[in-house]
């Protein structure tokens, strides 16, 4: 049972999580709980708050990885222990565990790493012992040869909810239960689509998908591991008796192809005009380029390649340093004389690059490429199942979005989605429109909660 | 109460970087443009005269004046059949090539390393597209299973070391 932060936040909802644990408890079931740390942005030992008091020392100072990850594994350590003592208040004997406590071995990665093993042993001690076993979601150790103890780290976004599928893998649980604030996996986001139906039954497949794309209730990797061990999930509310979803394999699924609606990314796309570039030329032009996004760890999505262009969309908090790298770059190609390419953003190049194109002009003819620049854009995905198959497909989602004057600048696909990179002012339009064109509201809605573990 | 531990050391998440590179051959690129000012409502004819030619697509890529998509190889007289009012262009032979890496858009600079790596292996590529696992490259045949290696090799090794 894993209780995400909001679920933990304050002590009436943390007893009501545990009111939850013990009532599973009860019926029978070993109940072991994985816990986030206390609150969201602003709460006292939430992860914004850790990093902040770091930051408040000196903020021209770098932050090491390894440090951290230290600052960062103590709001669940924190959330642990309150949640062990709220249990005990209850009458059930409870023990936290760190992630190293618990068995959890990962890579070597601070701040994203992941786990390679568990060896469990610790809690099933704990069980046996008959108190209920309280993990620190989004931790684990990493053992370096030689030193004793072993590292910290922490396993990124979704940590937790990573946690708990591996947590529960390894104990061949019956299921795993993500609690939340919200009632189950929606067809859309509820601000957006606030009659957005709760779905009953969703794949391991599709419910990853979903994640990757935009939705924030379950992480990804907590949908892989469960899919590899074939245990069902669940993702249901914290705080009341409403819809829960059930995560399970793709062949129990009923047939309907279309499963939600989602939305990800502050993104600015660009586009680099190649058709002023000799031809022979573009393949080392574009290497250029996607060497250069490689070297300085640019993050690239939504790609076009043709010999003609060169697009991609990065993330908003990565285009200062894509803007510094790309604008006024200057690629000299060919033998003798060559063609000095020049990438220059806009119409008008920077003084910068005026200067360089003077000084680089006898050397070669100077050829500018212009970069187009598309602040400001969002990926909006259609998730479900089996989309290839149906032709119609593209055409529904483009006109859709064409007939809501919602401008497309590129699209995406897998056999579980499609995607269409919009402008970040149309989301809410977009997403609500796609959600009706698919006729999502009619989905029937997951039933109400029944008993724990399912 | 009895339990029993059914895994003790047990290996969960996927090993970051590229862990696989495939090659599915038996498709054909179809490339569709036009000098109307608004390429939209043109896109949009293209695409309902393939979904009523009931023609599955993958891969779509808009382009200033049009758009692209694969097909597979059995349905391309069908698909230029349906377009013939279009001045469709085909590349036939085309092969897939999906490079595998799990949450690869988390993962810095992977994305562009592999595009990198493709370009400069020379090999001819139509098209390329990206997702959250994979990327897949559109490329002639002929060129297929050796870039496959190449980016197999280069990028593998890479993560292992």
């Amino acid at each position: 049972m894993k209780f995400g932060g909001t679920s933990v936040q304050t002590a009436e909802a943390r007893m009501q999580a545990a009111l939850r644990v013990v009532s599973a408890f009860e019926q029978g079931f070993a109940p072991v709980v994985v816990v986030s740390a206390i609150g969201r942005k602003g709460a006292p030992y939430a992860t914004d708050t850790l990093i902040e008091e770091l930051r408040q020392i000196d903020s021209s100072i770098k932050i090491e990885p390894r440090e951290l990850d230290m600052m960062l594994a103590c709001g669940e350590i924190f959330s642990a222990v309150t949640f062990v003592q709220t249990l005990a208040a209850l009458g059930h004997k409870a023990r936290s565990f760190r992630g190293g406590q618990a068995g959890i071995r990962t890579d070597g990665v601070y701040g994203n790493a992941r786990i390679e093993s568990i060896n469990p042993t610790g809690i099933l001690n704990s069980i046996q012992r008959g108190e209920i076993p309280v993990i620190c979601g989004f931790q684990g150790t990493f053992a370096i040869p030689g030193e004793p103890g072993g590292e910290l780290t922490t396993l990124g976004r979704g940590g937790s909810d990573t946690t708990a599928a591996a947590v529960g893998a390894a104990l061949g649980a019956k299921a795993v239960e993500i609690f939340t604030d919200v009632d189950g996996v929606k067809t859309a986001d509820p601000d957006f689509v606030p009659n957005a139906p709760t779905l009953a039954r969703v794949s391991y497949e599709e419910v990853a998908e979903i994640a990757h794309l935009g939705a924030r209730v379950l992480h990804p990797r907590a949908a892989e591991i469960a899919m590899k061990y074939e245990i069902p999930l669940y993702v249901k509310n914290t705080f009341g008796e409403g819809p829960t979803t059930e995560i399970i394999d793709r062949g129990q699924v009923e047939g309907r192809r279309v499963t939600g609606v989602t939305h990800s990314g502050k993104l600015v796309y660009l586009e680099f005009d190649l058709r002023h570039a000799t031809t022979s030329h573009c393949a080392e032009l574009q290497a250029k380029v996607y060497n250069m996004m490689a070297r300085y760890g640019v993050n690239l999505f939504m790609i076009n390649l043709s010999p003609s262009v060169i697009g991609f969309a990065v993330m908003r908090s990565q285009y200062p340093t894509v803007k510094d790298l790309l604008d006024g770059l200057v690629a000299p190609i060919g033998e003798g004389k060559p063609s000095i390419y020049m990438l220059q953003l806009g119409d008008t190049p920077s003084r910068e690059a005026e200067t360089q194109a003077e000084l680089l002009g006898p050397l070669g003819e100077v050829v500018r490429i212009p970069l187009a620049l598309t602040e400001s854009c969002t990926i909006v995905s259609l998730v479900g199942s089996d989309f290839l198959e149906n032709p119609k497909v593209f055409f529904d989602m483009l006109r859709c979005l064409d007939e809501a004057n919602i401008q497309v600048w590129q699209t995406s696909n897998s056999d579980l989605s499609v995607s269409c990179l919009v402008p970040e002012s149309e989301t809410h339009r977009a997403v609500a429109r796609l959600h009706s064109q698919f006729g999502l509201e009619s989905i029937a809605e997951a039933p109400k909660q029944e008993t724990s573990a399912g | 109460m009895s339990l029993v531990a059914s895994f003790y050391e047990t290996e969960f998440e996927r090993r970051r970087g590229v862990s696989q590179v495939t090659v599915r051959p038996g498709f054909a690129q179809i490339h569709v443009e036009s000098e109307a000012e608004s390429p939209s409502a043109f896109r949009l004819a293209v695409l309902a005269a393939v979904a009523e030619a009931n023609i599955r697509i993958s891969m779509l890529k808009l382009e200033s004046r049009g758009l692209s998509f694969l097909v597979e190889a059995d349905r391309v007289d069908a698909a230029t059949d349906a377009l013939k009012g279009f001045s469709p262009g085909v590349r036939s032979n085309c092969s897939l090539i999906e490079v595998h890496a799990v949450n690869m858009r988390d993962e810095e600079g992977l994305i562009a390393r592999v595009i990198a790596t493709a370009i400069a292996s020379g090999a001819t590529m139509n098209h390329v597209g990206d997702m959250h696992d994979r990327i897949l490259i559109a490329v002639v045949s002929s060129d297929a299973q050796p870039l496959a290696d190449q980016l197999f090799a280069a990028l593998a090794q890479e993560d292992a070391s």
